[in-house]
């Protein structure tokens, strides 16, 4: 919004409120809040005793009309292109047609998958094929792409919120000076300005908020993996695949070697249809083997609360939630995990959700498809037993 | 940060292994491996948890803490420009807040363990997840 309160100027007065022609400002903890209904006209701003509304209307002006179209940034590792990229392309096709503009890839590193990026979705596709990036080096991967923002002047770009995504893009916002929201769950086209709405949890999920970056272009997003779904697939679509020159690398960051084969690395847990999650309930680091047991039992894996990682009882790669990984598997057990909202972002949007827990009133069961108030080593156990034996087919 | 001082920077870094005079050797954790990397210093680098564990603070310790005199710096001490801060320095706002949407059907399930683990069996049978 173009008009904004300073929170810190603001003493909560009401006077501002009581100026407003459109009944658009409302007091939340005696603070002055600007909701939807604000029609930008103005009357407020000179109202206001502690000089605390901001006007930015005039930034209007500096929003250049000539940037179009939407792009998504594709990671790839190894060559293989990541599922996130076409679940970008997926989301990012409905907001292309709604802006009645063109959908593009930017692909940065040698792949024989170029050609999905079209067949899922996109129009054009810019690659860069040097080996030089093949791996993730955070300098010449936003070096790069802001000299191709620069000259093609997209008005969007979603990237995912992967180890990649995370750590190149903020450089990119940076050099740039545009706005960056991390981890939405939502992205829209506002009817009436056109803008980007980022939506995302915020306050760890309490709230949900929708950000905008009214002022700045190109608007940057990013969007954890398994949150958007992916778009149509025609393996007929057509599209351009634009190579761009490489540029070069600093070398003041070299990848020496890359390990794939150490325990923690053989759990993605953003690819497992089951997950079995162990929480603090658990009470000690053996709990986890009979998790292993039912998850090997129904073909999936083992996740944990950050609680449970935080006493040592199994490798962070294992973190669902907030500060670990997002899930959306088929099935989610969560088993002595009492259900803190920085987990629940994690996982709530998995298909069917069962918890067990032993105290009735834990936050968990407000998520949970089915309930169980009981033991973990009674239920768990239980479940094994029956699994094996094929009990009520 | 790093951009806005031109230095590198890498994320989840995961160990340390070594540090000379002119570079370091680290871990950075990805989603699928994690990369041995050689980063040129100056450099910024964010961690995860497997980093370190904090050694307990000691006595000694605390007791300079509780007359360590820790200097408040605020905007101007560091002469940054009220244009490039706070909410005037963001090009992102908050336009909207509201309640996440609740989540659909829940039901507890109740009775003895075997009854509760067979109904459950039963339930996820029924809706294709074993």
């Amino acid at each position: 919004m173009l008009i904004k309160i300073d929170i810190e100027k603001c003493t909560g007065c009401g006077t501002c409120v009581n100026v407003c022609p459109f009944a658009a400002i409302i007091l939340k903890d005696d603070k002055a809040f600007i909701t939807e209904a604000c029609t930008l006209c103005g009357a407020c701003v000179d109202s206001c005793p502690e000089s605390a509304i901001i006007d930015e209307r005039g930034k209007e002006a500096i929003r250049e009309e000539e940037f179009k179209g939407v792009w998504i940034f594709a990671e790839q590792s190894n060559g293989k292109i990541a599922s996130v990229a076409y679940e970008l392309l997926g989301i990012g096709r409905k907001l292309a047609d709604e802006l009645n503009t063109e959908l593009s890839a930017v692909l940065f590193g040698p792949s024989q998958e170029v050609e999905e990026l079209i067949k899922w979705g996109a129009d054009k596709v810019y690659y860069v094929d040097s080996p030089d990036y093949a791996f993730l080096d955070d300098e010449l991967y936003s070096k790069t792409l802001v000299k191709l923002i620069q000259e093609q002047k997209p008005e969007i770009l979603l990237a995912g919120a992967t180890a990649i995504g995370r750590s190149f893009i903020p450089r990119v916002a940076a050099r740039l000076k545009v706005g960056l929201t991390a981890d939405c769950t939502g992205l829209e086209i506002d009817k009436e300005t056109g803008n980007l709405l980022q939506i995302r949890p915020a306050f760890g999920g309490n709230i949900m908020a929708t950000i905008v970056s009214p002022t700045s272009r190109p608007q940057i997003a990013t969007v954890r993996p398994r949150v958007m779904k992916r778009g149509e697939y025609n393996a007929q679509r057509t599209g351009n695949i634009i190579k761009i020159e490489p540029l070069n690398p600093s070398g003041r960051v070299k990848v020496l070697e890359r390990v794939q084969d150490t325990s923690f690395c053989k759990v993605n847990i953003q690819d497992a249809k089951v997950i079995v999650s162990g929480g603090r309930g658990l009470g000690t680091e053996k709990g986890f083997q009979i998790l292993w047991e039912l998850a090997n039992l129904l073909g999936g894996t083992v996740g944990a609360s950050r609680a449970a990682v935080d006493e040592g009882w199994i490798p962070y790669a294992h973190q669902v939630g907030q500060t670990g990984k997002t899930v959306c598997p088929k099935l989610y057990i969560a088993c002595g995990i009492s259900g803190a909202v920085q987990h629940l972002v994690g996982m709530q949007s998995s298909d069917i959700i069962v918890a067990i827990n032993k105290d009735p009133n834990a936050p968990i069961f407000n998520v949970a498809t089915y309930g169980i108030v009981g033991d973990v080593y009674e239920i768990v156990p239980l479940m094994i037993k029956k699994l094996q034996e094929g009990v009520s087919e | 940060m790093a951009e806005f001082l031109d230095i590198p920077h890498v994320s989840y870094v995961r160990k340390i292994e070594s540090v000379s005079q002119s570079e370091m050797i680290i871990e950075r954790l990805m989603d699928d491996c994690y990369e041995k990397i050689a980063l040129s210093i100056p450099a910024l680098i964010t961690v995860v948890k497997e980093l370190n564990v904090p050694r307990p603070p000691s006595i000694r310790g605390k007791m300079a803490a509780k007359k360590a005199v820790i200097p408040k710096w605020n905007a101007d001490d560091i002469e940054a420009e009220e244009e490039n801060i706070g909410l005037k320095g963001s090009p992102t706002m908050v336009k909207n807040i509201f309640a996440p949407p609740p989540r659909g059907e829940r039901t507890m399930l109740e009775g003895t363990p075997d009854e509760i683990v067979e109904k459950l069996i039963r339930e996820l049978r029924r809706l294709g997840c074993l």
